[in-house]
């Protein structure tokens, strides 16, 4: 199997399909939006998409080998219900054909209680209720449940509510080599978020700062090892990207190196600085720090936001200062910095990157999917065409 | 108007091929009568680290402008494709072609034509080539043209206008490890005008045989040159050569890729070197120079070379890790000569395009048929010919063909083989045939059935070596000579493959493991187990029938009347049929059966595994047994369930043949109402069993009938006074035999009256 990193058109919104070379896959975020469900909707039919990428197991069931919810928020989570199974795997069910979760990869805020200011989403509810199940089954057998039961805790809670599961529970700082159980040396990631609360009052400014699972990834690819870094962190904001570039600059800035990145909250300007953009414009000025976090490039790096086509407006995200900013970072070459949305509107078709023995290489489309919409055939359908003899025809 | 013609197109082609995402920008460049040359500016994609460098470390550029040229006769033809002229050259996958001219690609595995027209829609070809081409210079940049997961790519030498046919496996099974060189004896054929040489303008055919001949100066007959048919031909030589060992020992492996690029005797040496074949190359020639010393012919001769190259991985498709590089040069004997090579090191030498003699292998890869086992045919008429020929097409070695009968005019009305004299037998002209096709089968022309009795000839038809043995003869008499032999005599395994009503059904059979069931037990099942009504009406066609074919065979030129189209489609069928059961081997034997509709081409296939005959000596006439079908013990062991307290039994149905020495019972009447069941006795009623039988014998075609009778016994008890009486009075009733079969609770007896069978 060639790896690859999958980002879906989800407009402003994730959802990135890890695919490793072992075969097995894992799903970062979900934005599959009811719209997009429906076919006469010009929206990209990104859950299609998905279940084309995912194979059945035994039973036919479609399947990832792990899921990775970053934050809870819908923009994050929304489809979950729709398209995924959720409860025990023999309950799945044929006629639903939904996708298995072998393995589910939560940021500990599962645990917390339903918070009045943020309310959850349903989705988000139904990923913690499932959350709260599989720890549910860990905690009562003692040991690791099968695939579908599965779950790895991303980083400890707070108060030791986590102390008793952490043979499923991943430290800050630490790193992942198994999906699903598997540990064959596909890939190695390391999580760097979310923070833990540095006192009290912190709760609040990390919450402010959408708190993430951040995770550095390191895949193997045509056999060699670390041939791709990707540094992937949902919505966390300025503040978060300060505090790892405070922690481990010095010493371990090599955590933060990427060949691919996906800028934080769908390139918004607040995850690079805390000026306001509408009170200073241009007067604005960059967090060395957090932009020391998000800048440690290998050769060639690109930077792939999620997020709608980026326009030079007061509107963020995404924002158009910070784009500058990023393409900035990756040596000023706007070639090297992707729209999620923008390139959907030009390919008709997520954007893949394959990561080979020769190394990174972004995925052109087979000819025949390529072919129909370029050379528009089936564009006679797509205006009313007037014909008949009313009109100005020329007759003598 | 040409010219205006062509523009039209290069802009229509533009629209296309800019309708491609990774095509950046396009232009005309120029536009006249002949042809009308484009440019396009293609977005190479390339891994990252390199693109951030513009280019790949080959030298492949993140945007390539790449010329397009549309010939007068487009879109009747393909555009051609030609790169930058400081294009890298050590790349796979460029045509082969001298460096004054533009490199070309290799964008289709196959004619480029046939792939752009394939398309239909003008368009959405130009759309496919260029996509071809933005993944040809993509994997140029990651190095990934040659695809070596899949193996050893070979040297790109299609579109070499010079031929040279050889038994690539043969050549490869010379290859060893101490290096080495084989002269082969070879003949030519070349077009065109008297001097002509070899690339210029004229075309070499060279064929390579496997006979190895010394360079003998007093051999005359080595190099000959003489015309056929408006062309020159001649006896020659070729040279085949494999590498030399490491000094190490170690086996020599060429693990470079290296585009053709020989053409002159300089870069042949050059190539040889590079392969370790440098020093038998130059004894060859050597030797050359001293077979000829002396002598002049002053015409040149095509010489053929063949270089074997050791790879570090297996050919694509191939098992073997030898790739054949062969070329070809011309010698010229002349009078004042310092070499026979007219212009030394600089005399040209064309690589040419391999191609394999027919063989097997060859023809079993081009079909891509599975492998089967060798088979020994017995019968080459027009269903054994037909079925031979399918086989050796698709590379299954025939290693005997039987027959006794010879090769008649009436014959050609359906045989595979048609002749324009009939002096040989059968089974020599299938032979001759076959080793066309590159086999070398064995001939038996004596009376099979007579051959099978004798363990000598018996040998002869069926060699230990073959897999399988099929019989075509629709001969009742070989069928029974098979059948009869003891399984330890019968190394193949037995098939036979008969037609029937007239071509419009038509049966395989494949004996179990071992010998068991036997193809006799085989039909008498088949006809034990008929229910479709279409095969009923045309196995028992009165004349054309199963039963009847025997006849026909009898009577010698009588056979059914069919055209070769039905005879065709059927044996075709049941030769795939065949090549299907030698697949998935299972224990039991398979009866195969298929009958083609009334009014349609439609045909209907059946098949039915049958599991081994119990086979048990009778007690009584020296020799003979009795073969139970599984079906028959399943429904005597029912019955004898049913009464647990009491003798039962039935009447016995099947075929009896003195030839065999065997009763084949494949099926079992109930006893009739008014039988009579008792824990000591058991007594055949009567009422309604006459009609039963008869009944039983018109379904079968009239062929089944009543064998004997069985009963149970409640201990494991043989023969009772009571059953050998029986015996006797059912022996003096009529002349066929008829057996007393016994199920005693763990096993069962037979017996016969003596006289039964004297």
């Amino acid at each position: 199997m060639t790896a690859s990193i999958t980002f879906f058109p989800v407009s402003n919104g994730d959802m990135t399909l890890v695919c490793l070379d072992n075969g097995q896959n894992l799903l970062i975020d979900i934005n599959i939006r009811a719209d997009a469900d429906n076919e006469d909707h010009e929206m990209p039919d990104v859950a299609e998409d998905l279940r084309g990428r995912l194979r059945r197991d035994d039973a036919g069931r479609l399947y990832v080998d792990g899921f990775l919810s970053s934050h809870p928020h819908s923009d994050h989570i929304t489809g979950l219900r729709n398209h995924f199974h959720l409860g025990p795997p023999d309950e799945w069910k044929e006629k639903d054909d939904k996708i298995l979760i072998r393995e589910m990869w939560s940021s500990p805020v599962v645990f917390r209680r339903a918070d009045a200011e943020q309310p959850l989403c349903d989705d988000a509810k139904a990923w913690r209720q499932e959350a709260r199940r599989r720890v549910k089954l860990f905690r009562e057998k003692g040991s690791i449940p099968a695939e579908g039961d599965r779950i790895l805790i991303l980083g400890e809670d707070v108060d030791g509510k986590t102390d008793d599961i952490l043979d499923i529970v991943v430290k800050l700082n630490e790193t992942i080599s198994a999906c699903n159980g598997l540990a064959d040396g596909a890939f190695e990631a390391r999580l760097l978020g979310p923070l833990p609360p540095e006192n009290d009052d912190d709760e609040e400014t990390l919450r402010h700062n959408q708190s993430s699972v951040i995770l550095r990834f390191s895949l193997r690819g045509g056999g060699i090892s670390d041939r791709c870094r990707y540094l992937t962190g949902g919505d966390a904001e300025v503040e978060i990207w300060k505090r790892l570039w405070k922690s481990h600059g010095k010493a371990n800035s090599d955590w933060l190196t990427y060949d691919i990145m996906l800028p934080p909250h769908h390139c918004s300007w607040r995850s690079l600085s805390s000026d306001r953009w509408s009170e200073l414009g241009e007067k604005v000025k960059v967090d060395s720090d957090a932009r020391n976090a998000l800048s440690q490039t290998r050769k060639g790096a690109i930077i792939v936001a999620s997020c709608k086509p980026i326009k030079a407006d007061d509107d963020n995200p995404p924002h158009e200062r910070a784009k500058r900013e990023y393409v900035d970072i990756v040596d000023d070459d706007a070639d090297r910095f992707f729209c999620t949305d923008e390139y959907w509107a030009e390919k008709e078709m997520a954007l893949t990157f394959e990561i080979k023995s020769s190394g990174i290489v972004r995925k052109i489309g087979t000819a025949a999917a390529l072919a129909a919409p370029a050379l528009g055939i089936s564009a006679t359908a797509s205006h009313a065409r007037p014909h008949g003899s009313l009109g100005k025809a020329q007759s003598r | 108007m040409a010219e205006e013609e062509l523009r039209s197109h290069g802009e229509q082609f533009l629209l296309a091929a800019r309708a491609h995402a990774e095509c950046r920008a396009g232009r005309l460049i120029t536009v006249g009568d002949k042809s009308c040359l484009i440019e396009l500016d293609l977005n190479v994609e390339m891994p990252l680290e390199y693109k951030v460098d513009g280019a790949s470390p080959n030298g492949i550029r993140t945007t390539e402008t790449v010329t397009v040229k549309l010939w007068r006769n487009y879109p009747w033809s393909s555009p051609s494709f030609y790169l930058r002229s400081d294009f890298p050259r050590d790349l796979p996958h460029l045509q082969p072609g001298p460096l004054t001219q533009l490199p070309r690609p290799c964008l289709v595995d196959g004619s480029q034509r046939e792939y752009f027209f394939q398309f239909g829609l003008v368009e959405l070809g130009v759309f496919h080539l260029v996509h071809q081409l933005v993944l040809w210079l993509q994997r140029a940049a990651e190095r990934t043209l040659i695809h070596h997961g899949r193996g050893w790519e070979p040297t790109l030498r299609r579109d070499l206008s010079d031929i040279l046919v050889i038994d690539a496996e043969a050549c490869r099974a010379a290859v060893d490890r101490n290096g080495g060189y084989r002269v082969l004896k070879a003949d030519f054929l070349r077009s065109s005008m008297d001097g002509s040489l070899i690339g210029r303008d004229a075309w070499t055919w060279l064929n390579v045989t496997q006979e190895q001949v010394p360079l003998k100066r007093d051999d005359k007959e080595l190099f000959v040159r003489g015309k056929r048919n408006g062309l020159w031909s001649g006896d020659t030589v070729c040279c085949l050569i494999w590498p030399d060992k490491l000094p190490t020992g170690a086996d020599f492996v060429a693990g470079s890729y290296m585009p053709e690029t020989v053409d002159i005797y300089r870069r042949l040496l050059e190539r040889a070197d590079e392969l370790n074949c440098g020093r038998a190359l130059r004894i060859f020639v050597d030797n050359l120079e001293r077979c000829f010393q002396g002598f002049n012919l002053e015409v040149p001769i095509p010489v053929g070379i063949v270089l074997c190259a050791r790879r570090p991985a297996a050919l694509v498709g191939s098992q073997s890790n030898i790739e054949l590089l062969p070329y070809v040069f011309d010698i010229r004997a002349m009078k004042q000569r310092s070499s026979l090579l007219a212009a030394g090191d600089d005399e040209p030498v064309m690589p040419t395009t391999q191609i394999d003699a027919t063989n097997p292998a060859l023809l079993r890869n081009v079909s891509g048929a599975p492998a089967v086992p060798p088979v020994a045919m017995i019968g080459c008429g027009s269903v054994g010919s037909k079925m031979a020929m399918h086989l050796a097409r698709s590379g299954v070695t025939i290693s005997v063909v039987s027959d006794n009968r010879h090769l008649r005019p009436h014959n050609m009305a359906r045989h595979a083989l048609a002749r324009p004299e009939y002096a040989n037998s059968k089974a020599t002209e299938l032979a001759k045939e076959l080793e066309l096709l590159g086999q070398k089968p064995s001939v038996q022309q004596g009376d099979a059935v007579t051959d099978l009795a004798v363990r000598e000839t018996r040998k002869l038809i069926l060699p230990k070596e073959a897999g399988y043995a099929i019989n075509t003869t629709a001969s009742l008499s070989v069928r029974e000579a098979l059948s009869a032999l003891p399984a330890r005599e019968v190394k193949p395994r037995l098939a036979e493959a008969a037609l029937f009503g007239r071509g419009n059904g038509g049966f395989l059979l494949v004996e179990g493991a071992s010998h068991n069931p036997t193809l006799s037990d085989l039909v008498a099942e088949l006809y034990a187990s008929i229910t479709d009504d279409r095969l009923r009406e045309l196995l028992f066609d009165p004349a054309f029938g199963l039963t009847e074919i025997q006849i026909g065979q009898g009577c010698g030129a009588l056979t059914m009347p069919m055209t070769d189209m039905r005879l065709s489609a059927m044996t075709a069928a049941l030769t795939e049929e065949f090549v299907g059961c030698t697949q998935n081997t299972i224990a039991a034997g398979s009866i195969i059966i298929g009958s083609k509709a009334e009014a349609t081409s439609d045909t209907n296939w059946q098949r039915q595994d049958v599991s081994p005959f119990e086979v048990i000596e009778i007690d009584g006439p020296e020799g003979w047994t009795i073969r139970l079908s599984q079906k028959v013990l399943t429904k005597i062991r029912a019955e004898v369930a049913r009464y647990p307290t009491v003798e039962t039994g039935g009447l016995l149905i099947g075929m009896c043949s003195a030839r065999l020495k065997a009763i084949t019972v494949v099926d079992v009447i109930d006893a009739p109402p008014d039988s009579v069941r008792s824990a000591s006795v058991f007594v055949l009623g009567t009422q309604g069993l006459k009609t039963a039988i008869k009944a039983r014998h018109r379904a079968s075609g009239n062929t089944l009938f009543d064998v004997g009778t069985w009963h149970s016994h409640l201990a494991d008890q043989g023969p009772s006074e009571l059953d050998r009486a029986t015996a006797k009075k059912l022996a003096m009733e009529r002349p066929p035999p008829s057996v007393l079969l016994i199920a005693a609770p763990t096993r069962l007896y037979s017996l016969m009256h003596k006289r039964a069978s004297e």
